[in-house]
């Protein structure tokens, strides 16, 4: 009886794994599948007869086009900011003494996501206004840094920490000053973090479609998340092919950058400090 | 060019701990100057006050008779040996080495060939274009020495450089260190908590408790004459033997008791007068400076300290007894020889004093008699 028993609720669990297996899978299938057809709909179907169409239709219009430059600036742009930021802010919160430096981190994690959420966005939305920044790459870009140095802060901080003083130390009575210190020891000593900070940031920003929808107007400077939303056509209808060969496009540089930094990192650490 | 150094009531407080209190010090030109002490004694802030990584909270340091004190580390050129050798992971040894010049504006063909020279003094020529990770614990701290010469710095700083090593590598590189100290002639301050590497490297050592100097002397006099029983009992291996006796007048002849024996020393003539004042002292005898015989005759009265053998430990050419008298053990060392080796724990013995080596502290204030 308990035999049966025990190998029946494997089978259940089994059949139930691959249930919901398939409906995580499926929509990725979509993805892969459809931008190759010549009649794409939202099921699921090898393509018939595969087909580079939906592709060249995307990649000869100019708006899709120009769209993944935006993405490409205010991503790579907010990046940029975050994670030099972040490790000049790291650094000095792991080596400063500062009296209640534990509030100050903790508050980072509070606030880690308040800027870029939903809570904000009216005063967000005033605030560039009153600067002037709505509706410029630097508004978008000055929004998403605000947004995510918090987090970088904190994951950096993190990296700093587990850099020895001795090091700087020893820097320090060569003859080294902060800024020699600062550019020739942490900074490739916390590479890897640094990395870890961009890939992080850059994949959120290049998904994120609430903060340029509400801080942009024109649609010369929409990045993708946003362009995606306006492929339909006149009676309001998705086109379909057109959006998933955009998709697919879309997801390129995220994949191939996950690929990349998990060869060329790996993000293991090696030490010369004998202890 | 050579330096001394010099510190006039060199202070440093953290928050609640005096670490370095009121030191005053001078360090010859081209010395070879050893700070010893427990952990927690100050020697190593004394140091990180001479590097510059401290700020005194009082007194001054010199070096060359200039007033360094405030001065930035870059401006002190000094070089430090760290503990954990510091060597960054992500440099060639190479790199390493030329660290100090590139930071000081050396130009690169320059500094190319000043790495060279500074490897090859140290035997490290072939591993250059290595990282630290590839390097062995004692060709690491060969590079981290290595870096701290190349620029010809005028004090040389060592932080504990040797207690990383295993110890067959610690004694080759005692002996290298020693040997290179006196071919460059740097000036050079030395932290260990070891007594036998500073007794094995330093012309003079200054041993430090709660961070004051009990005592600045040379290697031998520090082993031979401590100057309290705090330096007896920290230096040797095994340490000093005390023991707290009591002194009775027998006429002009001092009686010292102990807890259960009396020692009567023939020749005591030039201390005489100072036993006389005192009830009690105590005695420091060398393990080294003493003799067990074996007490055959039960019956026999016997004087002197006698007890019983307690552990028996072989040092190679040398024999440690460990003898339980009364309360108190008393450490003996003797040459391995036939008397000695048919010495056995649980052995009656004698132990007989050599009275001229004799040194004997006061019981107040724990110095040396002079």
């Amino acid at each position: 009886m308990r035999l049966v028993k025990k190998l029946l609720f494997r089978v259940l669990f089994y059949f139930a794994s691959v249930l919901l297996g398939l409906f995580f899978v499926l929509p990725l299938l979509w993805l892969f599948v459809t931008p190759f057809r010549s009649d794409p709909s939202l099921a699921v179907r090898l393509p018939a007869n595969p087909t580079l169409q939906n592709f060249i239709k995307v990649v000869n219009n100019a708006y899709a086009m120009r769209a993944f430059a935006n993405s490409a600036i205010q991503a790579l742009g907010s990046t940029f900011l975050v994670v030099m930021l972040a490790a000049l802010a790291a650094y000095a919160l792991s080596r400063v003494d500062l009296p209640g430096k534990g509030i100050i981190v903790y508050i980072l994690i509070l606030f880690s996501s308040v800027v870029t959420g939903i809570a904000a966005m009216v005063p967000l939305f005033f605030l560039l206004l009153q600067l002037g920044l709505i509706d410029t790459h630097l508004g978008i870009v000055l929004a998403f840094s605000g947004g995510f140095l918090p987090t970088g802060i904190f994951l950096m901080k993190d990296f700093v920490d587990s850099v020895s003083l001795t090091y700087e130390e020893s820097a320090v009575v060569s003859g080294a000053s902060k800024v020699q210190i600062f550019k020739d020891i942490i900074l490739p000593l916390i590479g890897p973090g640094m990395v870890v900070v961009a890939v992080f940031t850059f994949a959120q920003i290049w998904s994120n479609f609430l903060l340029p929808f509400i801080l942009l107007r024109s649609n010369s400077k929409m990045p993708v998340s946003v362009a995606i939303y306006t492929f339909t056509n006149e009676i309001g209808m998705p086109k379909i092919g057109l959006i998933s060969a955009y998709s697919l496009l879309y997801v390129v540089p995220i994949i191939s950058l996950y690929i990349f930094t998990n060869r060329r990192y790996g993000f293991k650490f090696y030490g010369g400090i004998k202890g | 060019m050579e330096t001394s150094v010099k510190f006039e009531d060199l202070t440093k407080e953290f928050e609640d701990v005096v670490a370095v209190d009121h030191l005053n010090l001078k360090i010859e030109k081209g010395e070879f100057f050893a700070l010893l002490g427990p952990s927690g004694c100050g020697k190593t802030t004394t140091l990180r006050l001479i590097a510059g990584l401290e700020q005194p909270t009082e007194g001054k340091i010199f070096l060359n008779n200039e007033d360094v004190s405030s001065y930035p580390p870059k401006e002190r050129d000094v070089a430090m040996v760290f503990q954990d050798y510091a060597l960054y992971p992500h440099m060639t040894i190479s790199e390493n080495i030329g660290y100090p010049l590139k930071v000081r504006g050396v130009a690169k063909e320059d500094r190319q060939e000043r790495i060279k020279e500074a490897a090859e003094n140290l035997q490290i020529g072939e591993l250059l274009d290595r990282r630290p990770s590839q390097l062995s614990g004692g060709q690491q701290q060969r590079v981290s020495v290595a870096r701290a010469l190349v620029h010809e710095p005028s004090v040389f700083l060592f932080d504990e450089p040797l207690s990383n090593l295993d110890a067959r590598l610690r004694i080759e590189a005692r002996t290298f260190l020693r040997h290179l100290q006196k071919e460059l002639g740097i000036t050079t301050i030395y932290v260990t908590h070891d007594q036998s590497e500073a007794l094995a490297l330093a012309d003079r050592i200054a041993i430090m408790e709660a961070g004051q100097a009990r005592q600045v002397d040379a290697a031998q006099k520090v082993y031979h004459e401590p100057a309290d029983t705090f330096v007896a009992n920290f230096v040797g291996s095994p340490p000093m033997n005390l023991l707290q006796c009591r002194v009775n007048m027998e006429g002009e002849t001092p009686i010292l008791e102990t807890e259960n024996n009396t020692i009567s020393f023939t020749n005591l003539e030039n201390r005489l007068q100072r036993l006389k004042e005192r009830d009690e002292l105590i005695l420091g005898i060398r393990p080294e400076d003493m003799d067990l015989t074996l007490n055959v005759d039960q019956d026999e009265q016997l004087t002197g300290l006698v007890g019983e053998i307690y552990a028996v430990e072989t040092l190679g050419a040398q024999v440690l007894f460990s003898v339980k008298i009364g309360n108190s053990m008393i450490r003996v060392r003797e040459m391995s020889s036939e008397k000695v080796s048919q010495l056995a724990v649980g052995d009656d013995v004698s132990v007989e004093i050599n009275e001229d080596r004799v040194l004997y502290y006061d019981a107040e204030d724990k110095a040396l008699i002079n």
